[in-house]
């Protein structure tokens, strides 16, 4: 189907469904969560680790921060 | 007890430690947020471990703000959201100028073969809804919605607007971005 013939929103969510299958199917279990927060837990360490990012949570920043806002087109030019 | 937008005492002889309450909090929170955010970001990376990656920096971040006593305004989820989206564009904006993310050391330094071809149609994608939509409020609820996977309530926390407005600005998106090209040229004038 040409670009013309779909909509915007269903060229977005047919590369989203693309992106769905790379997701490994299964749970975790219950040694996988210790296993994930001791991680965080020694990466999260205020001794060791880098200041903790502090987003602003407002709906104005949300607006402000888009994906394509302070990041130019060419900034995304990848490689050659 | 100190709340996101407030100052509070990071010291980290008092924040290291975590009471039992807030670190089955901490725990409950975060298996909501890591199955939701990996799949969120490998959606739009189409990179499954740099997905993981943005997961845990977002839980660290996650982590941090529980050690301080933050008090969310805001379900975790929602900020959890901001903080991956930050990291997202921190990631492309570094690999595109050749930085390495995350500090990797140069044998580990991720390879940017199949990622960035796919940032760069995401973004492209995005920017087709968000002219189509023409409407700010509207795209970024469209985006909440449809990248992000948030829920109605979610998205009205953040955009601090009612379920009610949610649902009227997603339903009036929907319609604009599904709107084809041979569509809008077949509208009568």
């Amino acid at each position: 189907m040409s670009d013309r013939q779909s909509s915007p929103h269903e060229r977005m969510l047919a590369y989203l469904r693309a992106g769905d299958r790379l997701v490994p199917g299964g749970t975790r279990t219950a040694q996988d969560w210790d296993s994930l927060y001791r991680v965080i837990a020694e990466a999260a360490d205020p001794l060791c680790a880098e200041p903790p990012e502090t987003p602003d949570l407002s709906s104005e920043a949300w607006y402000q921060n888009a994906l394509d806002t302070g990041m130019e087109r060419s900034v995304v030019r990848w490689g050659k | 007890m100190r709340h996101l937008a407030d100052g509070g005492d990071d010291s980290p002889e008092l924040s290291r430690k975590l009471s039992k309450e807030r670190e089955a909090a901490l725990k409950e929170a975060l298996s909501s947020v890591v199955p939701r955010l990996i799949s969120s970001v490998t959606r739009v990376t189409h990179d499954y471990h740099l997905a993981e990656d943005i997961t845990q920096e977002v839980c660290i971040a996650v982590f941090q703000e529980f050690r301080k006593g933050t008090k969310f305004n805001k379900p975790v989820i929602v900020f959890a959201t901001a903080v991956a989206r930050n990291k997202l564009r921190d990631y492309w904006r570094k690999s595109s100028s050749g930085e390495r993310p995350y500090d990797e050391p140069p044998e580990h330094a991720r390879q940017f073969s199949s990622s960035p071809v796919a940032g760069l149609e995401y973004l492209e994608l995005l920017e087709s809804v968000k002219a189509a939509i023409a409407n700010e409020r509207q795209a970024a609820v469209w985006e909440l919605t449809h990248i992000w996977g948030l829920m109605g309530l979610e998205i009205a926390e953040l955009l601090e607007i009612s379920s009610a407005t949610v649902s009227r600005e997603l339903a009036a998106a929907e319609k604009k971005a599904k709107l084809c090209q041979d569509d809008e040229e077949a509208e009568p004038a």
